[in-house]
């Protein structure tokens, strides 16, 4: 009865926020309905018939995306799937998810269910879920002032995985050297992602510190490698400041010795005292080729009835990253007992998730939105953009909201001083959002022109201001931290004419 | 003239944007003609201190603090109380302010020794300090008289009576959330638990650094002033921000 109440008042909430646009009624509807049953989650999961399979995806950054990729691919193949589609990755999020997608009496109607889990969240519903494949993506820094630190991250993701039942499989990246650590210790199946070989040759605008001659970098904490700006190379150079965040081995403490960086501290490593190094992928991608600022080619090995078989994809997503979040939504697939043909085509389907990087059209203009919440993120956005033209005009909007991080310190490690190494490359830079001033200053200190950043915190003003810049046929770049980029978004929205995102 | 600065740790020791501390005092210093010199030092170095016009430790998280404790004490701690006495200009920052200090409590009353160069002892606390603070410093800083930055720490600090608080908190909880007091001052060394990074914000202060340094080799420097509208509309932002979330 309990039950059943929880599922009307869910599923009217949710009904009532799409019908007064109230956004995407992404949790509000779960939280009303664990109001009224507090053990809903596992409720609707045990009515599930007959056996619903769940892939939980967590880590710092690409669960969105990837998780995205994962249900295209399930949905192209026929299933019945229910996920957690606008990145509301908390407990409400979730079950606001299963109470849209359920019957009146709680019967859910999927196959699969596909759920994006925040790190701090995993270890409240991993018990209840009783996953088939649990994906860590990667562990960066993001937003500490939530969960405190990178080794708090992962110690709660760790203190999770101890509820995960032997039956689940653990899905990780190899490269991530935080993650593999995860292997041990748990008690499920562990099957590793990673890249093995890279050619970056081709258009892309690689670091030039990551792939060659990382390891004196590394050992020493700094580099001298780097394009003299406007400060002087040999001394302050934004690199030497990268977040690496796992430079040294968790059992030792000696530095890392890397073959391949592919970017922040993820690639092929090795421990120099201890011997402990990167474990063999069982799932590596192989022969990644970028093609342009736009995509990637690739093929994934891996066994399939002991025989040695491999996919090919094409990724029409710029960023190295968005190799990884293919990647790893490939093994999530192949885990699943998908047919090879299914996934290909699946993937090649597949566009990008929610705002993470899209692009809006305007009358004879458009805007692109890339999210933007913490330094890596941040750097490989702009190391995409940074790959062609010039004369371009940018929103960066910071927001110190609880889901943005209230501490902005962090776009201080950001590497803003690429935006200014070719003067030419920015005609204007707005700077929006409840922090406006703090993003305007680091620009200032990042040796962009003073004449070229404007202020306007108010985000639709800001929007109006970046558009009247631009000739017909120009993009409008738009960066926004998370909340701003819900808010912003509505305001291109309304001047154009996107899908909702629930409906995407 | 030249601007010697230390960076320690900037490998180990760099949460948080500290590294905005260090583009801001090398971009102060350049854009009124002044050279700079960055000098990195790390693990299993023993330079002398006295050699530099200024140093700055930033804030790392408990593994690295760890290691950079040991480091400290065994290879460094001689050479830099004597920098300090002799006043060369020193900013730490969180984990930096408390490794200067006596030593620090961990919650099961183990006392870890820091370098002692600092009459500040900290005690680990229950639940941690975050968010936005605005102090107003004792500082003959010129302009705004407030501080602004961003604390994020679990440590309680207390003062001796060697050292000044170097503000009185408006907004936040500071040293320990008791005394009102935030940051220390003994000398030319200055330890706050101010994140933000503390200095584009407070250009005021970031210059009070510039000047103490320069004039302890160069005798009494005068730096000429910058366009500050964007450091200041900046900061009188933060201010505002602050004192909105919290009441």
């Amino acid at each position: 009865m309990r039950l059943w109440l929880a599922i009307i008042v869910g599923k009217i909430c949710a009904f009532a926020s799409r019908f007064f646009k109230r956004g995407g009624g992404s949790s509000l509807p779960g939280s009303l309905a664990r109001r009224i049953e507090p053990h809903i989650l596992i409720r609707l999961l045990e009515k599930a018939t007959p056996a619903l399979t769940s892939v939980i995806i967590t880590g710092s950054n690409g669960k969105t995306t990837t998780a995205r990729m994962v249900a295209e691919v399930l949905k192209h193949s026929g299933l019945r799937i229910v996920w957690n589609r606008s990145g509301a990755n908390m407990v409400n999020g979730i079950i606001s998810a299963l109470i849209e997608k359920c019957s009146i009496r709680g019967r859910l109607c999927a196959d699969v269910a596909v759920l994006e889990v925040d790190e701090a969240n995993l270890r409240h519903v991993v018990a209840d879920i009783k996953p088939g494949v649990i994906l860590v993506t990667n562990c960066f820094r993001d937003q500490l002032d939530r969960y405190g630190e990178v080794d708090t991250t992962l110690a709660l993701i760790r203190m999770a995985l101890k509820d995960a039942p032997p039956g689940s499989t653990l899905l990780l990246n190899a490269d991530d050297p935080l993650v593999a650590s995860l292997a041990s210790g748990s008690r499920c199946k562990t099957m590793f992602y990673g890249i093995e070989s890279l050619d970056l040759t081709s258009g892309y605008t690689q670091d030039r510190n990551t792939v060659t001659d990382m390891n004196a970098n590394m050992n020493m904490g700094m580099n001298t490698n780097m394009d003299a700006s406007d400060m002087n190379a040999s001394n302050i150079n934004a690199s030497e400041y990268l977040p690496h965040d796992a430079r040294s081995c968790p059992n030792c403490g000696a530095y890392y010795e890397y073959s391949l960086i592919t970017y922040g501290h993820l690639g092929k490593y090795r421990c120099p005292r201890c011997l402990s190094s990167r474990p063999a992928p069982d799932f590596p991608a192989l022969n990644v080729v970028a093609q342009g600022a736009h995509g990637f080619t690739f093929a994934v090995g891996f066994e399939h009835d002991s025989e040695y078989d491999s996919i090919g994809a094409s990724l029409g997503l710029p960023g190295l990253y968005n190799v990884y979040n293919c990647l790893a939504a490939i093994a999530c697939c192949l885990l699943l007992g998908i047919p090879k043909m299914i996934i290909e085509e699946g993937i090649a389907k597949s566009s990008s998730a929610f705002g993470r990087m899209e692009t809006i059209q305007i009358g004879d203009r458009s805007v692109l939105l890339a999210l933007v919440k913490n330094p890596v993120g941040f750097n490989e956005v702009i190391r995409t953009i940074a790959s062609e033209g010039s004369n371009k005009t940018l929103i960066v909007c910071l927001n110190d909201n609880f889901a943005d991080g209230r501490d902005v310190s962090w776009v201080w490690d950001v590497d803003m001083e690429r935006l200014s190494r070719n003067p030419s490359f920015i005609r204007s830079i707005v700077a929006s959002g409840t922090r406006a001033e703090d993003i305007a200053l680091r620009l200032k200190y990042a040796g962009i022109n003073q004449e070229k950043i404007c202020i306007e915190p108010d985000l639709d003003r800001a929007l109006e201001l970046g558009l009247r810049k631009l000739a017909p046929g120009e993009t409008l770049y738009v960066l926004p931290t998370y909340t701003a980029m819900l808010e912003i978004r509505e305001h291109v929205r309304r001047r154009s004419h996107v899908r909702e995102f629930w409906r995407a | 003239m030249k601007l010697i600065i230390c960076h320690l740790y900037p490998d180990l020791m760099n949460t948080y944007g500290d590294r905005g501390n260090m583009i801001t005092l090398y971009k102060r210093a350049s854009w009124r003609g002044i050279e700079v010199e960055v000098i990195p030092v790390s693990i299993g170095e023993g330079p002398d201190f006295g050699a530099f016009d200024l140093i700055f430790f930033g804030g790392g998280q408990d593994k690295e603090q760890r290691l950079v404790c040991q480091d400290l004490i065994t290879l460094k701690r001689s050479s830099l109380i004597d920098a300090i006495e002799d006043g060369v200009v020193v900013l730490a920052v969180c984990g930096g302010y408390q490794l200067l200090g006596e030593y620090y409590r961990t919650p099961g009353g183990e006392e870890l020794p820091g370098v002692g160069a600092l009459d500040i002892r900290t005690e680990a606390g229950s639940g941690r300090f975050i968010g936005n603070v605005v102090i107003e410093s004792q500082l003959p800083l010129g302009g705004a008289p407030t501080m602004v930055g961003f604390e994020n720490h679990s440590g309680r600090t207390y003062l001796g009576d060697k050292t000044r608080p170097l503000g009185r908190v408006i907004v936040g909880h500071g040293n320990n959330g008791r005394d009102g007091l935030e940051g220390c001052v003994y000398k030319n060394a200055f330890g706050t638990y101010l994140h933000g990074p503390i200095l584009p914000k407070n250009p005021h202060f970031a210059d009070y650094l510039i000047q103490k340094a320069l004039s302890r080799r160069h005798g009494e420097v005068k730096l000429p002033s910058l366009d500050d509208g964007m450091e200041l509309r900046a900061h009188k932002a933060a201010v505002a921000h602050a004192r909105k979330c919290c009441h």
